[in-house]
């Protein structure tokens, strides 16, 4: 069946194919060949599994890219509902009570002693529940086999209490007052829970879809601008969020304007000679250089270089604690400046070529100088490509973590660098970012398996920023495009 | 508008600031002389380099000197049983002792010290006396800070004596503190009316070992162990042992023993060492002996750490030896000789060991010295002295400093600037001996957890990695992207073809922070769970794409309408969903049939591969989705520009479709493509944080697609932030981004020449 696929691999040529048939045209005497030899042929020339594969590589990138989304949403979105928390019994009296996060076939470790025994009776499942109380059981997360379970239920009694440490806790409301709550756990033990270690309550069986869309939408809005707690596990990521919109905003006053004018220098004034086109392609391929180099450079450059001198002149008096002479959001920004400046280039310098000469001939021509043919004739009409070119090298900053790892990103920031001290901007500090806390908490954490929904939430976030960003670009290109570019042209 | 030229130039500059940061690695050694200064009142009149006046030298002269940390003082043994302490900047005698409290009633007439053994981490010395006693004396440099000031303050104190041989009755040494041991001793040793001529002394945890060649000619082990019961008070057990009959009638000449007091080593008048092995310290064990040279061997020292044993022989050979896995005995050591060493013109007089590196100074009796790595096997200075004769020397404890002693015992002192010794090309990029190690290796181990440690900074593990993660990636993502490419440019529908080509753009907008965390934390244990279910998707898929072809190649025509090429991937989405899920469902089963129930245990038997959770594997799905948007997007360009005329001919001429792209725009394009991939490799090379989550960062060297790696890039930023500014290591790590950049820059340069090239031949036709 597939002989004729496989062969085809190494068919013959057009030149092997095509004089037989001039010879059918030309009405020669055929060689005997069986009809089936000559659809072989046909299909041969088709090239139908080759057609197939491509066929199949389109769709196995398309996969890629959805089911990866697919499963940030999923997992990013989920975060944030109030699932239910469930009651189970099992078979030997205890008393469980934890949200149901998975489910998986038990993998069968006595088949291949037994030989296939647990095949006749179907595979068998367990679920794992996240029962929090970690200070009490150590962990958060346990698995159940369905075997074991006896009941299973959703009583409405049952209240989570995010805590300020230890994760949350699940339990029954006993007693509850001003100081706090007196709740009975799972294995009917009951713990005070003091009301300043609780940042947060609800009994999720007794909400309606609404209330806890109401919770939804809430929970979504603490995350963004609340504090990260228990080393990036719990909390809020706004600390990161700022440092991270800080930083691009930071790196942008500084990679828009070096880009512009390397842009122009070389499209305006530089006369087009062999030389200036080894550095264009010089400046395509600073493109490609791996950001790590950016952040090594950053270090020994920015950090250790400039802010060692700025330390020794200026801050003489701390030493030997480093100002600038260590990693900071200052340091951080211009290193990643650096490495988004060849965008910036690239960018300006494909809407200067796509501003016509007669515009710069006619300016000149009536007496403009070449810089003020620039400013008011090419400048506004590549301010599209300007800001397309920024947008990209923010969209391209706001996700670069290897850099930064190096310049002055940390796991916990103690304060942000603007805050309402006097000079109230800090560029020295240290900061928080959405990419490095992803690393951080989903590979630097202690408690991976608690962090990972967490993760999933800030990467949401993360592809969510740099979407819209890449977004607004085309959007902004887009009117800027049509306000500038008369038709005519 | 220069300012447009400036910043292009700083970007240069950039590449030149990384050039610069690590350039010192290769900065050779460098030595100044500092001058002669003669010790002693006399001289120290004459010179004026000393207020005060030392003492007249002293009968018989120097035994041996030493320098302190920071070069502010010389330590000198005198052969008369004394100890000073000189500060070098006036002369003075800062701490002095004498093996003699009060002076002999012959002057010069009472034992003398035959040796001085320094020990080589610590200040210790051992006085080998020529009435059979070993007297260790310990020399210390309490370092303080009164008003922000250095202040070094030596000491000197001898620790209990050893009576290694009987000779005439000792005077009294001063004893060192501590509570009193019930001993067990064995009488002492052999009586030996001839003395000592070498010795030397470790202190250990539990006791202590001593050892000494005797002037006629045999050689005497000491040792003492203590054991701590719960009940009751420590007990120390004392004996000796004579280890002559291991040398077979051979004169010894040399001995020491490692710091950690587990080999004892012999050298003898024909140029070998015999080695004993003291692991059992009561009964020491014969190891054997190995031939170091022609000439009688006159140095014997261990390394920082213990482990390299230097040998220098009366005709100047110096070599390193290193203790290594017996193969003939069961858990047996021998030493094996590692690296030979430049020649000294002249009998090495002293090896002197540094604190610091691996380093280590020989110098010879006619005024000679060179310095020596033992990592890299180089010597990397070879100077002379104007001195007449050299009959003590020393290294400075950081390797910074030297002094040779003259006959007349006037001081001959070098600095030594010697910033990075332990890296050359052969140890960044070859095989290296490594000490604890039993034949040469390719190693990444940059720190360790103490002073003694060896760096092991060889890049080769690291640039393997780095290619082995990026051949696992290309050969995934560069087949989907280019026949991806083929299928949107030249089947697919147009209307369609402007939204997967941005479709699969996004890909590369995606951060590689969250590629790596998806793969880190979410593909990694899911094909670990389900790796036997990957197996049977991909065979399912690929199974259905062949019936799926044959079943399409033999549609009547009508149906083919239907589903015309253009519409094949509405097929193909559909087919590879129903294969993964298809193929996870019967994963267990199939690890049943055809695994034997555990497939890490199945791929270890027939494939030898080893099973790691973060693998290559995964390595190559996650760096897939940052290379495929590059290769496709490049080459999907390239083949759509084909100009329309040469596939309009090619069908006309009544090629199908594919032959058309297969013998017409395949060819045209096939430069942008290689440059599509080219590009894609200096994408891959480059990737620092996919690498750095998706795999175990194990620098090993193992071309398994089914282990982890350590790439370059990723080992960077590991390590970046821990090296001390302008340390070996950090300069290594910028070397290391010079790598990456130089090897993308270069790629990405040829690649873009050659789509210029094709731009301009497509221009043409």
């Amino acid at each position: 069946m597939n002989g004729a696929a496989t062969e085809t691999t190494r068919g013959p040529g057009p030149q092997a194919v095509l004089p037989q048939h001039g010879a059918q045209e030309l009405g020669f005497p055929l060689p005997v060949t069986s009809a089936s030899r000559a659809a072989v042929a046909r299909r041969r020339r088709e090239g139908a599994l080759q057609v197939w594969m491509t066929a199949t590589a389109v769709a196995a990138s398309l996969l890629m890219v959805a089911g990866l989304l697919l499963l940030v949403l999923v997992n990013g979105l989920g975060y944030f509902w109030p699932r239910d928390v469930a009651r189970l019994e099992l078979v030997d009296g205890q008393v469980i009570i934890g949200e149901i996060v998975g489910r998986e076939p038990i993998p069968d470790m006595g088949a291949t002693l037994t030989g296939a025994t647990a095949s006749a009776s179907g595979p068998r499942y367990r679920i794992q529940l996240k029962t929090g109380n970690r200070d009490v059981y150590g962990l958060d997360y346990r698995w159940v086999d369905e075997d074991a379970i006896a009941a299973l239920g959703y009583p409405e009694d049952i209240t989570v209490f995010e805590r300020r440490a230890w994760g949350n806790l699940y339990g029954v409301v006993l007693e509850e007052n001003a100081d706090g709550y007196e709740v009975q756990l799972a294995d009917g033990r009951t713990r005070w829970l003091r009301a300043q270690d609780v940042v947060d309550s609800w009994r999720p069986n007794a909400m309606t879809t609404g209330q806890k869309l109401v919770a939804y939408a809430v929970n979504v809005w603490e995350f963004l601008t609340g504090e990260p707690r228990e080393s990036n596990t719990e909390g809020g990521i706004f600390p990161a969020l700022f440092g991270t919109v800080l930083m691009v905003f930071l790196m942008t006053l500084a990679a828009v304007p070096l880009g512009v004018l390397a842009a122009l220098y070389l499209r305006e004034y530089a006369g087009q000679g062999p030389l200036v086109s080894l550095v264009r392609v010089a400046v395509n391929n600073l493109a490609g250089v791996p950001s790590i180099v950016y952040g090594v450079f950053g270090l020994g450059f920015f950090v250790y270089g400039v802010g060692g001198t700025l330390d020794r002149l200026l801050f003489s008096d701390q030493l030997p604690t480093p100002t600038f002479g260590t990693g900071g959001i200052l340091w951080a920004s211009l290193t990643m400046a650096l490495l988004t400046v060849p965008v910036v280039i690239v960018a300006t310098e494909e809407g200067l070529a796509a501003v016509p000469g007669s515009l710069r001939e006619a300016s000149l021509a009536l007496g403009a100088t070449r810089w003020e043919t620039v400013r008011h004739v090419i400048l506004p009409r590549v301010l599209p490509a300007v800001i397309t070119g920024a947008i990209l090298a923010i969209a391209r900053a706001a996700g670069e973590v290897a850099p930064l790892m190096l310049t002055g990103v940390v796991k916990v920031a103690p304060a942000l660098a603007i805050d309402g001290t006097a000079p109230f901007v800090h560029l020295y500090r240290k900061f928080m970012h959405l990419g490095f806390h992803i690393y951080d908490a989903g590979f630097q954490s202690p408690n991976v398996e608690a962090a990972r929904p967490m993760v999933f939430a800030t990467t949401l976030v993360l592809l969510a920023l740099i979407t819209g960003l890449n977004l607004v670009a085309v959007v902004l290109r887009h009117r800027l495009r049509e306000r500038y570019q008369s038709p005519s042209v | 508008m220069a300012g447009g030229m400036a910043i292009l130039l700083a970007m240069a500059g950039m590449l030149v600031f990384i050039v610069a940061q690590a350039a010192p690695l290769w900065r050779a050694a460098r030595t100044e002389h500092l001058g002669t200064v003669a010790v002693g009142a006399a001289a120290a009149a004459a010179t004026g380099d000393f207020a005060g006046a030392v003492g007249a030298p002293p009968g018989g002269g120097l035994a041996a000197v030493a320098l302190d940390e920071y070069q502010e003082h010389v330590v000198m043994v005198y052969v008369d049983g004394r100890v000073d302490v000189v500060r070098l900047a006036d002369g003075a005698v800062a701490a002095s002792w004498t093996v003699w409290p009060t002076a002999p009633a012959v002057p010069g007439g009472g034992p003398r010290v035959m040796a001085a053994d320094l020990h080589p981490e610590r200040d210790l010395w051992t006085l080998a006396l020529s009435d059979g006693r070993i007297v260790p004396v310990e020399v210390t440099f309490a370092v303080t800070y009164p008003g922000g000031q250095r202040q070094i303050t030596p000491s000197v104190r001898a620790l209990e004596a050893v009576e290694l041989v009987s000779g005439p009755p000792p005077p009294s040494v001063e004893a060192s503190g501590g509570e009193p041991l019930r001993r067990e001793s064995e009488p002492a040793g052999p009586a030996s009316a001839t003395g000592l001529v070498a010795a030397v002394f470790r202190p250990l945890p539990d006791g202590w070992v001593a050892a000494g060649l005797t002037a006629d000619q045999r050689v005497v082990l000491r040792v003492e162990e203590q054991s701590r019961s719960l009940l009751g008070p420590a007990r120390a057990r004392e004996t000796t042992v004579e280890l002559t009959g291991g040398l077979e009638g051979r004169r010894p000449t040399a001995l020491t023993v490692d710091p950690a007091g587990q080999y004892l080593l012999v050298g003898d008048a024909d140029g070998g060492i015999t080695a004993w092995n003291l692991r059992r310290r009561m009964t020491p064990e014969l190891i054997g002996r190995v031939p170091a040279g022609d000439a009688p061997v006159s140095r014997l020292a261990f390394l920082l750490g213990g482990r390299s044993l230097v040998a220098a022989t009366g005709d100047g050979r110096v070599t390193r030896w290193l203790p290594v896995a017996d193969p003939d005995v069961p858990g047996g050591r021998r030493f094996q000789l590692v690296n030979e060493f430049q020649r000294h013109e002249a009998p090495v007089v002293a090896i002197g060991v540094s604190r610091r590196t691996k380093g280590f100074a020989t110098m010879d009796a006619s005024g000679g010295w060179a310095v020596h790595h033992a990592t890299t096997g180089r010597t990397q200075l070879v100077r002379r002295t104007d001195l007449d004769a050299v009959t003590a020397a020393a290294l400075a404890p950081r390797g910074d400093g030297i002094v040779l002693v003259g006959p007349g015992g006037e001081l001959d002192r070098w600095t030594i600037d010697n910033p990075h010794p332990e890296v050359t090309l052969g140890t960044l990029f070859g095989k290296v001996w490594y000490e604890g190690y039993d034949e040469p290796a390719y190693v990444w181990q940059s720190s360790g957890g103490s002073d003694a440690f060896e760096p092991k900074l060889s890049l080769t593990p690291l640039l393997f990695g780095t290619l082995k993660g990026t051949l696992y990636a290309l050969l995934l993502a560069v087949p989907v992207a280019v026949m991806g490419a083929i299928y949107t440019a030249h089947f697919m529908e147009p209307r369609w073809r402007a939204i997967v080509k941005p479709v699969v753009e996004l890909m590369a907008g995606l951060p590689s922070v969250v590629l790596g965390m998806l793969a880190g934390l979410w593909l990694a244990p899911w094909m670990e769970r389900h790796f036997p279910g990957v197996v049977a998707s991909g065979v399912l898929a690929g199974a259905g794409l062949l019936v799926l072809a044959a079943l399409w190649a033999r549609f009547p025509l009508a149906w083919k309408n239907r589903l015309p090429a253009s519409r094949l991937v509405l097929v193909a989405l559909p087919l590879l969903v129903l294969a993964v899920w298809g193929g996870t469902a019967v994963g267990p089963l199939v690890e049943r049939w055809f695994m034997g129930g555990d497939y890490r245990q199945w791929l270890l038997e027939t494939g030898g591969l080893r099973f790691d959770q973060r693998n290559s594997l995964v390595v190559a799905v996650a760096m897939g989705f940052a290379v495929i948007p590059l290769v496709f997007s490049i080459s999907e360009d390239a083949l759509s520009s084909v100009p329309g005329h040469l596939v309009s001919g090619s069908l006309a001429l009544g090629a199908t479709r594919w032959e058309t792209v297969r013998r017409v725009v395949l060819p045209v394009a096939a430069p942008a493509i290689f440059s599509a991939v080219m590009i894609g490799f200096g994408r891959a090379v480059g990737e620092t944080m996919i690498v750095l989550m998706a795999t175990g960062n194990t620098p090993v060297m193992d071309l398994g697609i089914f282990t982890g790696f350590r790439a370059l890039a990723a080992n960077v930023a590991v390590e970046m932030s821990e090296a001390p500014v302008g340390g070996t290591l950090y300069r290594v790590l910028f070397l290391s981004a010079l790598l990456l950049a130089g090897v993308t820059f270069m790629v990405n340069t040829v690649a873009e020449m050659v789509r210029l090239r094709l731009r301009r031949r497509l221009a043409q036709l």
